[in-house]
């Protein structure tokens, strides 16, 4: 090592190449071009997507524009598989399920849709109260919190059903007794750990009042969570639809929805499954492309949570 | 154990009465207070009415009646049936569905724990190739579908296209009857125990000390088992509690499908038939397991961290 010479050539001026670090210049692109790049990126939440709006325009336009109606019985034709006459055959009282199917899903998602809007409303106010004010308010809110959810879905739908006739507005009410726990538990969680942020100090320093500063700095800043875990939210509301009118709170006839039909299919489901199996398939693709839709919002909306 | 995980242990059990407390009288206030009775009225005149009313202690005040329920809840009887099994003893009518419908939701989480974890395992460490991509798919699917769908799928390919599964439950055939609910069950644990399996086996490998003990020259096999897999399953068994109490939800209507004559099936048909006591012994089970799942789950999660039983949590 000691006899290595060096020559003028073995070195080269560096100069100042390693502080020219030249920034790649992005174009400057609104927040939601950068979800909306990210979301098709990914190709389970595009499908998704585009299986939701093809069931919910299929839900729309049948029962406007076929020549069957939902609640029409011809009991001559009943229990028949599907044809040409009858694309998703007809049921045990012969109505045609083709239009039965979108009918009901049509309610199905009006039903899930409705459930969800409140209960964030109801779940956001509740976890946002409880979480910005803290406290004696926070520690009372929670303990209630802690008592309802420990009583099962089960138990407090089987109440529900001791007290109320069936009707659409039973099914919504009990979506909404399960379902807005969690809504507010994600909002809670989410203003404790926005409140301490600066902005808020600094708008709370500016002579905000609480009433601006939940609902100008916290909440547009939970929103992204919320929006996401409606989405999430509406899968289980389908499937609890089905699931109550199973246990015999569902909506009353001749209205339909995709557990109704599924519950009536049930009957000869032995002998004729198509009448259980399409409303049935129909729900699972449906509660298959939110949880894809959701997914894929998640991540894009925000790509720290991705998994994996 | 020190003391303060003795208090909190002690601090959730007693929430845990206090609720099952609530939930009892709400039900028991609920069924009692409601118009209609569980007799047909229309036949009975006036005074067999107040008779048959005697006779089961109906004719008390509400808050006697509660008394005289819990009294004899301690007991262990739950009173008799109404309409559905006339006279007989509730406890005696449900307690053995009650076991089947147990049996099932601890079969169905055992399968779809193994088989998830399985699953969870092979995609984590074939990331990113078809048996990832497969697991995910799988994954995917059994979060959406719910359990009655798969049982369906299963009854009608298998207990009717080509019958090689019987599609009701057979008395003297009770493992093979069981195939067909357990899996349909056990698909939506499957998925959940896949995805969190592959989720906490992801960031075990890429964690310090996998890179040290890669790098002190352990062969991949005790890597794996050894290192990775005890570290990542710990959280895993953590979530098993949470998939167990939805699973309870969905057995009544996987039960229906199937035939099982499990609690599902009786507590849709006495909520039919305002057999009062059939539902208040069901609600009351199901809200027992599920209560004291709830209590399992929290006080092993006070156990595995501290942080949670010193109210630190949050």
């Amino acid at each position: 090592m000691d006899n290595t010479k060096f020559l003028p050539d073995d070195f080269e001026l560096v100069g100042d190449k390693q502080n020219i670090n030249i920034d790649e210049v992005l174009p400057s692109r609104p927040m939601w071009q950068d979800i909306l790049g990210r979301f098709k990126e990914n190709k389970g939440a595009v499908i998704g997507v585009i299986l939701i709006i093809i069931i919910t325009l299929l839900a729309i336009i049948v029962p406007m524009v076929s020549k069957w109606n939902y609640a029409e019985m011809n009991t001559s034709i009943a229990n028949r598989v599907p044809s040409g006459e009858h694309w998703f055959g007809t049921d045990y009282l012969g109505r045609d399920l083709w239009v039965r199917t979108w009918q009901g899903t049509r309610y199905s998602l009006i039903i899930a849709v409705v459930a969800v809007i409140i209960d964030i409303v109801v779940g956001m106010t509740y976890g946002l109260v409880s979480g910005y004010f803290g406290g004696m308010v926070d520690a009372i809110m929670q303990r209630i919190q802690e008592i309802i959810n420990s009583i099962p879905t089960l138990v407090v739908l089987i109440i529900l059903l001791t007290v109320m006739k069936p009707s659409l507005k039973t099914v919504i009410i009990a979506l909404i007794f399960t379902e807005w726990i969690p809504m507010s538990r994600i909002t809670r969680a989410q203003v404790l750990k926005v409140k301490e942020e600066e902005y808020v100090l600094a708008a709370r320093t500016l002579g905000a009042g609480n009433f601006f500063i939940l609902f100008k700095e916290i909440l547009p800043n939970i929103f992204g969570q919320l929006i996401i875990m409606s989405m999430m939210t509406i899968p289980n509301a389908i499937f609890y639809e089905a699931y109550l009118a199973f246990i015999g709170l569902g909506l009353t006839k001749p209205l339909a929805s995709l557990g109704t039909l599924i519950n009536d299919g049930f009957r000869l489901f032995q002998v004729y499954p198509h009448a259980m199996l399409i409303p049935a398939a129909v729900m699972a693709i449906l509660m298959l492309s939110f949880n894809l839709f959701g997914d894929g919002l998640r991540d894009a909306l925000d790509p720290t949570m991705k998994e994996g | 154990m020190d003391k303060s995980m003795l208090k909190y242990i002690g601090k959730r059990i007693l929430i845990s009465i206090v609720t099952l407390f609530v939930i009892l009288s709400i039900l028991f206030l609920m069924t009692r207070l409601l118009p209609g009775t569980p007799f047909n009225s229309e036949k009975m005149s006036p005074e067999q009415m107040e008779v048959v009313k005697a006779k089961y202690g109906l004719d008390k005040p509400v808050i006697v009646q509660f008394g005289n329920y819990l009294k004899n809840m301690v007991k262990g009887d739950f009173g008799l049936s109404y309409v559905l099994y006339k006279d007989q003893g509730v406890a005696d009518i449900v307690m053995p569905r009650a076991k089947i419908s147990f049996i099932y939701g601890i079969a169905a989480t055992a399968l779809g724990t193994i088989v998830g974890m399985l699953l969870g395992i092979i995609a984590a460490l074939k990331r990113n190739t078809i048996w990832d991509t497969i697991a995910t798919i799988i994954s995917v699917l059994g979060v959406s579908i719910p359990s009655f769908v798969f049982a369906l799928l299963l009854v009608i390919i298998l207990g009717v296209k080509l019958p090689v599964l019987p599609t009701m439950y057979l008395e003297n055939d009770p493992i093979v009857s069981s195939i067909i609910p357990v899996v349909a069950l056990s698909m939506s644990v499957i998925a959940n125990v896949a995805r969190f399996t592959r989720t906490e086996m992801i960031s075990v490998l890429a964690s310090d000390y996998m890179t040290l003990a890669l790098a002190k020259g352990l062969d991949k096999k005790t890597l794996i088992f050894r290192h990775a897999l005890r570290n990542a399953l710990i959280p895993v068994i953590t979530v098993i509690g949470p998939i167990l109490v939805n699973l309870m939800t969905g057995t009544m209507v996987v039960e229906s499908i199937c035939n099982v004559p499990g609690l599902g099936q009786i507590l849709i048909d006495s909520i039919h038939s305002n057999d009062y006591n059939i539902i208040m012994a069901c609600s009351f089970l199901y809200a027992f397991m599920y209560i004291a799942m709830m209590l399992i789950i929290d006080v092993s999660y006070g156990l595995i961290d501290p942080r949670i039983r010193l109210g630190k949590g949050e």
